[in-house]
């Protein structure tokens, strides 16, 4: 019995699959599931964003009248005025609300969470271990890999002598973390490629069992 | 046509004109091929998933854990293993959990899928045990908002029910409420970093996929005390936990396809030097 | 009235942003109650926001069904009935029915899983054509990616116990170091940022006039 959903799914994986095991390229079957993908993907972050709407704002005001809650409904709608000529700039007071809120979050998590236990913390190592060379070896790694790295982003004054050097060398470690972040990539791409595969032949298995 | 081109040509050591989609084949058959094959590659433990384990398994009775997890059905060939294997070390103790989203709104089916279904399966109570809120949007505002109030920001759960209505949910006002976060995703792993780390000290423990996974490591162990990175790390939990899953032959395949991809390089860079000497 | 349209915006932004930082690092209780209302407004206009996009898909795929466009009117005409069918069908019958579940599981979960693959396709192909070790930041990068992507998966152990040491420090050291300087750049920059727009002299996200 072929199961009509798994037939959907299956056919549309193929069409997607089609770009580059087939065509090679841009193909009305691959642009169908596109915008299939497009179009399903948006109607559901629009459910979930009205859903929420509904449960924190609209059920509050009639339910527990929380009628507070009405500047932000009236806030939202002034969002969609961008689409207006005349008064397109109130858009941007709800906008700007948003942002505001952003950037204080940001800036505060940033500068609490990172600047200190994020950086600076990490890099106070003892220079010598007694009795441990390869801890040594290590803490003087970290200070001078940190050192370099962040003197290749010195920009306001030329790379010239020993900078040029420290530069470079910061530069090289940068090569090896990106040789590091791009196999590991590569490897979660293969993962979920064959993850895929699998499931495109059991379903034509269990098309044809 | 460059420089390195037309030696190539002259030299007779120019890569041969291959269709791509010879490459492209040849990584399909390689990448099932231990689907069908026992291939028996061995897998040693990495002290990082043991560490990770070991963070999982001293949890008090009792305790109350936030389960953030963040995958979309696009990264679940990779971190299946992993968020399932995680699930049933939880489900087997007597911890209470809240499961969440706050980045990814395609995370909700997957959890209720993944993750859920373990804790039924482990006789676990919904509303008692464990509880599901499913997807919760505003980013990292949302995340900071749930930190400070939790309740403020949460009614109602994925099913409808409101919060109030959840026998363990009383006692759950804000941070402080919970023991651990053990995050999946990124970069929700960064909200809760930033916004419930620092302010409240909670651990954060971090399931990753495997490139996310060497973003993360920079914060390893100050910010981030364990983290779980890719299928391979999810092959080794299911060991771990000796209750066998997908992830195993997953990286089977895997592995056949790196084979592919160091040959490609080699062959690329070996065709290359020889030009160049030629040169 | 010109500072209906810049003013009052970048005064709002500083506004929030300033208080959500004061609050976070001064115990002052009516600052938080605001700044915590004001956090969950902001999400609240974030799900307002979603619709914007609904629009203006639907605006730019309309204009191509009007006008006909060659190659693309009858896929654009698709995607504005799916997208408007999935909404209706998840806010009328709501997310957790058996049809939207249905709709979802036929095509996000597949298509979702399927698109992200195709790079695993040209990551390879890259690999063949491109990848070289033409100097030393190029043979740096190949012969790191090499080294991790044997030691991510079991193989390298295979050839030498030596090779899960390697990598693991490769990984735990250069790797972490760099990645944590880049963050710590990344966090400078953006903090000099965000007081820049605090103070008003970064408006780039103010729409356009």
């Amino acid at each position: 019995m072929i199961s009509i959903d798994i037939l959907i799914a299956l056919v549309l994986t193929l069409f997607v699959f089609s770009f580059v095991l087939w065509r090679t390229k841009d193909n009305l079957m691959y642009r169908f599931a596109e915008h299939t993908f497009v179009a399903v993907s948006l109607g559901n972050m629009t459910v979930l964003a009205i859903k929420y709407l509904q449960g924190n704002v609209i059920n509050p005001i009639i339910y527990k009248g929380d009628y507070i809650l009405i500047i932000v409904l009236i806030l939202g709608c002034l969002l969609y005025l961008r689409f207006s000529k005349r008064f397109f700039y109130i858009c941007r007071w709800p906008l700007s609300f948003m942002v505001g809120v952003g950037l204080g979050l940001t800036l505060r998590g940033w500068t609490h969470g990172w600047l200190f236990s994020g950086i600076i913390t990490p890099t106070i190592l003892s220079l010598a271990v007694v009795g441990d060379a390869f801890t040594t070896f290590n803490n003087i790694f970290v200070i001078v890999c940190t050192l370099t790295v962040l003197s290749y982003f010195i920009f306001s004054i030329q790379h010239k002598g020993a900078l040029r050097y420290s530069a470079t060398l910061g530069r090289y470690f940068m090569m090896v973390m990106f040789g590091v972040m791009f196999s590991n990539y590569t490897f979660s791409r293969l993962a979920t490629l064959s993850g895929r595969l699998l499931w495109v032949v059991q379903s034509i298995s269990s098309i044809f069992a | 046509m460059t420089n390195e081109k037309k030696v190539e040509e002259k030299s007779g050591l120019s890569l041969p004109k291959l269709d791509e989609r010879v490459i492209y084949w040849a990584l399909v058959v390689l990448l099932l091929l231990p689907f069908f094959v026992n291939m028996g590659i061995p897998l040693p433990l990495s002290p990082m998933t043991q560490e990770f384990y070991d963070y999982v398994d001293r949890l008090k009775p009792d305790s109350v854990i936030l389960y953030s997890v963040d995958f979309g059905p696009g990264s679940l060939p990779e971190i299946e293993g992993s968020i399932v294997a995680v699930s049933k070390q939880i489900a087997s103790k007597p911890i209470k959990v809240v499961i969440i989203s706050v980045w990814e709104p395609t995370a909700a089916p997957v959890n209720e899928e993944k993750i859920v279904s373990v804790f039924k399966a482990a006789g676990k109570t919904y509303g008692v045990d464990y509880v599901n809120f499913g997807f919760l949007p505003g980013g990292e505002g949302a995340v900071a908002r749930l930190a400070d109030d939790f309740k403020g920001i949460l009614k109602v759960d994925y099913y409808g029910n409101s919060i109030e209505d959840l026998p363990m949910m009383q006692n759950i006002k804000d941070a402080t409420s919970f023991t651990m976060v053990i995050d999946g995703g990124f970069p929700s792993w960064l909200y809760m970093r930033q916004n419930w780390v620092p302010k409240y000290n909670i651990p954060l423990i971090s399931i990753e996929a495997a490139g996310s996974a060497v973003e993360v490591r920079s914060m390893y162990p100050f910010s981030l005390k364990a983290i779980l990175g890719g299928a391979r790390a999810g092959a080794e939990y299911e060991v771990l936990i000796k209750s066998p899953g997908v992830a195993k032959k997953g990286l089977d395949s895997v592995t056949f396809g790196v084979i592919l991809f160091v040959g490609t390089i080699a062959l690329g860079n070996v065709i290359y030097v020889r030009s160049r000497r030629k040169k | 009235m010109s500072y209906k349209r810049r003013e009052i915006p970048v005064v709002i932004t500083a506004a929030l942003a300033i208080l959500v930082i004061f609050e976070y690092f001064f115990k002052w209780q009516d600052a938080t109650n605001v700044s915590v209302r004001a956090q969950g407004w902001a999400v609240i206009l974030a799900s307002f926001a979603i619709g914007i996009g609904v629009v203006s898909t639907t605006i730019f795929h309309i204009r191509n069904v009007m006008g006909r466009v060659k190659k693309q009117w009858y896929l654009s005409a698709w995607l504005v009935f799916l997208m408007f069918a999935t909404i209706i069908i998840g806010v009328g019958l709501g997310p957790d029915s058996s049809s939207y579940k249905w709709m979802y599981n036929t095509t996000i979960n597949p298509l979702n899983a399927t698109i992200s693959t195709l790079l695993t396709f040209f990551g390879f192909s890259a690999a063949y054509r491109s990848f070289r070790a033409r100097n030393i930041d190029a043979t740096l990068l190949l012969v790191t990616a090499v080294i991790i992507i044997l030691y991510v998966v079991p193989l390298g152990e295979l050839i030498t116990p030596s090779w899960s040491f390697v990598g693991n420090w490769l990984t735990s050291y250069p790797n972490a170091v760099v990645g944590r300087v880049l963050y710590a750049t990344v966090v400078m920059g953006s903090i000099a940022l965000g007081v820049r727009i605090i103070l008003g002299y970064e408006r780039g996200y103010l729409a356009g006039d």
